[in-house]
């Protein structure tokens, strides 16, 4: 009975009942005890939850997704799929597409791209051959790959800010997080083929990895290889996050004072080195994903469009200066695609300047970076560009409706949370000051585990912030490849995170006094009044 | 049967009726006269021109065909409708009067239906391309010889177009009378086209400029014999962010060699107060004031996503304010894509009465018109390359025109030697270029009315000087607007928001405050009650 209660032996359950006439009421027994020890669990109930959520949003009728823009067509013919072409551009947009073509035989695409999220769909890829027989990939069984990999990030999650433990409270916290990220703005990503959907899940493992080896609560082996894993995933998804893979093989480089053990040590060095090399060998080798379009916005709708005078910002980089015309103005709708990619605009606009030039500008100029990290966090707050449809076409939705199912976290971000950089300073002030405390003593006291928690909240920070600030300087406002998606989520991973905290301590407090006694002091006060005691 | 008769009589009135109040309208309206006029053709009469094709011969030399037949034909102010062999139904032929037959490629016409009515045509037929056995019995007589890669030149009267490389050149093998186009490779002499009865063939045809303009020699025989033609300058794709120093100083060579131009201006909606506009406005301004005419370019359909409507409320402001700005444009500058929208819900493109049509830079992929049908413009000019006017040689020294109306479409120069150059070439061929204005053009979009003809520009009836003087350009605009203040924007949701945590914390902290000074004070009751318990003890103690 006992070993029933470890769950060790619930499987067998079965197939005894088969052959022994167990009495009935022992059985409810012991499904009850194993429903309670293992289902039961906050973490693992919120993991239920989550997944009866998105089974109803993601893969029920009607299904629901994100709109293509276009950008992930190269992710797309290297995985060896093809758009149907049912949907004109400005439709794929507008609506959820669900079935993509697979190549039979030979993929002919020139603009193939192969990132950490191809293993993935080509996963799911399999699957969907492994059902039907059709050569149509319903994005489904991708989505279905990706889901097991965001329960599981979800796991880690709930672990760290419950500390494995089950009280009210923590079914508070867990029912917080699931308002939180099982938001169907963010999970509807997991249907499309965008990175977000990818880096939801990883930018989680990463930061969680972190701070559950500070609690010492599973395996330092297994978490430390999470870590490594997902970095590696996630700064292989894009060209540009090779210096974010930089710095976190530093950081898993370091890694190595956590746990003394010597192979413990040569994994971290292993894995680190690894993964700085892997990082600079994808900025090396992977295509550039700086469009026009993104160099575009960044001088139009980030530069010219905050300056107090567009001319001079022009000539700061040597543009004609009557190209202020273009202020503000968006790469699809300004200017005929034949004029903007003629030499001439090649000449003497787009060759003036590079995401480099436009950061030094920047240094200069801090009063339009602000005003522009003002409209990137307001932006950012809008976890589904405004754009973009959720649902198919059949479902007979006007073009570009979004679903309005489970969003309450969402609605309250983009509607009534400040979106601008002053909140998001003052909310980062506040929790490096709260935390701050834990790494100073772990550092003083030598015991690195401890600074782990600061360490895995900072990660997040700096992944979010660095991504922020890499969105304006190379797209402007218009950031088109889910950076500031990172930044809406990291700071919900830490607002989380510290709110876990936050109601864990006043539990703690809440437990620790003593109500029987303040009643009576209450009712006391009166007849110790006459003694007046005070001096 | 009598009661049938008269069925079938009151449904024509019933059809009829409105067609006449369509026509009256017609008349008080004089904005979209042509297509109208179409229109009510298509339901009355006969129509004009069907266009039938087996291929668009993507990837051979062969691609461009249609499209430039099309040109053509909007060109020549010739509306007409296109099908495929394939989507052929019998009996579609018999509905017009004239058919355009044009053959891509050499493979077998499967349509039977097509086949028999081609035989039963009685209308006028032009046939371009490879012949096909069996298709028209009129043609089986012709020897058609075949040459693989020649040099040849065109020839047409006085002037003659050279140095056309054609790769699968198909001549008819007989000498050309006194006065036809000709096809001259080395030294032989073939006929550029046949006439055998009710068909005319032409046995050869690739779609640049060279050929266009041959063919254009004959449809406009075929169509439109007594439309006159003029030859026109063009300079396209001026943005308020080209080199307006170059405009300048092109505007002023061109007027000291008293060449009229035209400047194919794009517009750009966003910022149009801004000072950079102003500066394009004047540099606009004083192209008008040295006999340069101002065109504006079809907006990209790919930059209009939202609707037609969006194009029109754009199109409204910017002429607006281009009137406003003393700039007259007179017409419309369009590439070939336009065919392949349905041109009469264009408001207010199909505003405008005159135009030139180029070519585009980036090769369309062909479409077949939205609808089958093309559109055309009450006058319009063919875009054609200065380098074909070089490759040119006429007869006399006086450059004539070009069989149907052409504009040679120039580049802005980049530099001076440059500008020198264009110059050289237009003065030294001795054209014969008419000014814009001189031509009738005519739009009215919003309040504006704008007419040409003669030399004279009238907006709203009233002729206006194009005399140029400078205005000053505000140098001081303010880029960022000040935010406007009120209350209601003041209290907007975040600062709720902000003010609600603001508002929380200090009630937290006022109760902090209270219970904190409850528990300060228990504190010292109890140090109290200890001392009372105390004190006597060591006082007690003490003095002994």
């Amino acid at each position: 009975m006992d070993k029933d209660i470890n769950g060790k032996n619930n499987n067998n359950n079965v197939i005894d009942s088969r052959k022994i006439p167990v009495d009935s009421k022992k059985m409810h027994e012991k499904i009850g005890i194993w429903i309670f020890t293992y289902l039961l669990r906050p973490s693992v109930l919120g993991i239920l939850v989550l997944f009866g959520l998105l089974c109803f949003v993601l893969y029920l009728n009607p299904v629901i997704g994100m709109g293509d823009d276009g950008s992930t067509a190269g992710v797309i013919a290297g995985s060896d799929l093809y758009d149907l072409g049912e949907l004109s551009p400005q439709e794929s947009m507008a609506y959820f597409q669900k079935d993509w073509g697979i190549r039979q035989y030979y993929n002919d695409a020139t603009n193939i791209q192969i990132t950490a999220q191809t293993p993935f769909i080509l996963t799911g890829k399999r699957l969907d051959m492994a059902f039907t027989w059709d050569w149509l990939f319903d994005m489904r069984f991708y989505a279905a790959v990706i889901t097991i990999f965001y329960l599981l990030a979800m796991y880690l999650l709930f672990e760290t800010v419950t500390y494995g433990k089950r009280s009210k409270w923590t079914y508070a916290v867990v029912a917080l997080g699931v308002v939180i990220f099982g938001d169907t703005a963010y999970t509807v990503w997991i249907n499309s083929f965008y990175t977000q959907a990818l880096s939801f899940f990883l930018i989680i493992i990463l930061g969680t990895s972190l701070i559950v080896m500070g609690q010492e609560k599973l395996n330092d082996f297994l978490l430390v290889s999470l870590f490594f894993l997902s970095s590696l995933l996630f700064c292989l998804l894009n060209q540009q996050y090779a210096f974010l893979g930089v710095c976190l093989g530093i950081l898993g480089f370091n890694l190595k004072y956590v746990n003394p053990r010597k192979r413990y040590k040569d994994l971290c060095r292993i894995c680190g080195s690894l993964l700085i090399v892997v990082s600079l060998a994808g900025w090396i080798f992977m295509p550039n994903g700086l469009t026009n379009l993104s160099k575009y916005h960044s001088m139009t709708r980030g530069v010219l469009m905050t300056a107090e005078n567009p001319e001079t910002a022009l000539e700061y980089f040597g543009i004609n200066p009557q190209y202020a015309v273009l202020t503000g103005s968006s790469y699809y709708e300004a200017i005929s695609p034949a004029t903007m990619n003629s030499s001439e605009m090649q000449n003497n606009f787009f060759k003036k300047f590079n995401p480099v030039s436009v950061a030094v500008y920047y240094a200069g100029n801090p009063n339009q970076l602000y005003s522009m990290l003002n409209q990137a966090v307001d932006s950012s707050f809008n976890i589904r560009p405004s754009w973009l449809g959720n649902y198919e076409i059949a479902q007979g939705y006007p073009p570009g409706t979004q679903t309005k199912f489970f969003t309450i976290w969402s609605t309250f971000k983009s509607e009534i949370m400040p979106g601008n950089f002053g909140f998001v300073t003052i909310w980062m002030g506040m929790i490096i000051v709260v935390y701050v405390r834990n790494f100073r003593t772990g550092i003083i006291e030598k015991n690195e585990r401890n600074t782990l928690r600061f360490i895995g909240l900072m990660t997040w920070l700096f992944i979010g912030l660095w991504q922020l600030y890499f969105s304006i300087i190379t797209s402007g406002d218009m950031d088109s490849l889910g950076r500031l998606f990172i930044f809406s989520l990291t700071f919900d991973l830490v607002s989380f995170v510290v709110l876990g905290k936050l109601i864990h301590w006043f539990e703690k407090k809440l437990r620790k006094v003593d109500w029987e006694a303040q009643k009576k002091i209450f009712f006391n006060k009166g007849n110790q009044d006459d003694q007046g005691g005070y001096r | 049967m009598m009661k049938r008769k008269k069925l079938i009589f009151l449904v024509l009135v019933f059809i009829l009726v409105p067609m006449t109040g369509l026509n009256d309208q017609e008349n008080m309206i004089q904005v979209n006269a042509a297509q109208n006029e179409i229109t009510g053709n298509n339901m009355m009469e006969p129509k004009e021109v069907l266009v039938i094709f087996d291929n668009l011969g993507i990837g051979t030399a062969n691609s461009n065909n249609l499209n430039s037949l099309e040109t053509l034909l909007s060109d020549l102010t010739q509306t007409a409708e296109i099908t495929m062999i394939d989507d052929y139904q019998a009996g579609r032929m018999m509905d017009y009067q004239k058919v355009i037959i044009l053959k891509n490629s050499e493979n077998a016409i499967d349509n039977e239906s097509f086949r028999l009515d081609c035989q039963k045509f009685s209308g006028e037929i032009v046939y371009i391309g490879f012949i096909s056995t069996g298709l028209l019995p009129g043609l089986e007589g012709l020897s058609i010889e075949c040459q693989m890669g020649r040099t040849v030149s065109l020839n047409k009267g006085e002037m003659t177009i050279n140095s056309i490389w054609v790769e699968d050149l198909r001549v008819i093998n007989q000498l050309p009378s006194i006065g036809e186009a000709t096809i001259v490779a080395g030294e032989k002499r073939y006929p550029f086209s046949v006439k055998l009865n009710n068909i005319t063939v032409v046995p050869t045809y690739i779609g640049n400029q060279s050929f266009q303009l041959c063919l254009g020699d004959l449809l406009k025989n075929w169509l439109t014999p007594s439309a006159a033609v003029s030859m026109l300058v063009l300079v396209p794709g001026i943005y308020p962010f080209s080199d307006l120093n170059q405009v300048v100083a092109m505007s002023d060579a061109f007027y000291a060699s008293g060449i009229p131009f035209a400047l194919g201006v794009v517009l750009i909606d966003d910022n149009m107060d801004y000072p950079a506009m102003a500066r394009f406005y004047q540099v606009l301004r004083y192209v008008q004031s040295r006999n340069g005419t101002i065109l504006i370019h079809r907006p990209s359909p790919e930059t209009v996503s939202d609707s037609d409507t969006a194009l029109a409320e754009k199109m409204y402001a910017m002429m607006n304010k281009m009137v406003e700005n003393r700039i007259y444009p007179l017409g419309l500058v369009t590439g070939e894509d336009l065919f392949f929208d349905d041109f009469n819900s264009l408001t207010p493109l199909n505003a405008f009465s005159s135009g030139i049509i180029i070519s585009d830079p980036v090769q369309a992929t062909q479409i077949i018109p939205a609808g089958n049908e093309t559109w055309a413009l009450n006058r319009a000019s063919l875009g054609i390359d200065l380098e074909t006017v070089v490759n040119t040689q006429s007869q006399p020294r006086n450059f004539r025109n070009y069989p149907i109306s052409t504009a040679i479409v120039l580049s802005l120069p980049k530099d001076e030697a440059a500008l020198t150059d264009q110059v050289e070439v237009i003065n030294n061929k001795w054209l014969s270029l008419t000014d814009y204005k001189n031509l009738e053009n005519y739009w009215s979009i919003g309040q504006n009315t704008i007419q040409s003809g003669s030399g004279e520009i009238r907006l709203n009836g009233m002729p206006v000087s194009l005399a140029y003087n400078e205005e000053p350009v505000d140098d001081q605009y303010a880029y960022q607007k000040p935010p406007e203040y009120n209350l209601a924007k003041l209290f907007t949701a975040g600062n709720v928001f902000l003010l609600t945590v603001v508002g929380i914390i200090i009630i937290v902290f006022i109760i902090i405050v209270i219970f904190s000074r409850r528990i300060y004070l228990n504190k010292f009751r109890k140090i109290v009650d200890q001392d009372e318990h105390k004190k006597p003890v060591s006082e007690e103690d003490k003095p002994q």
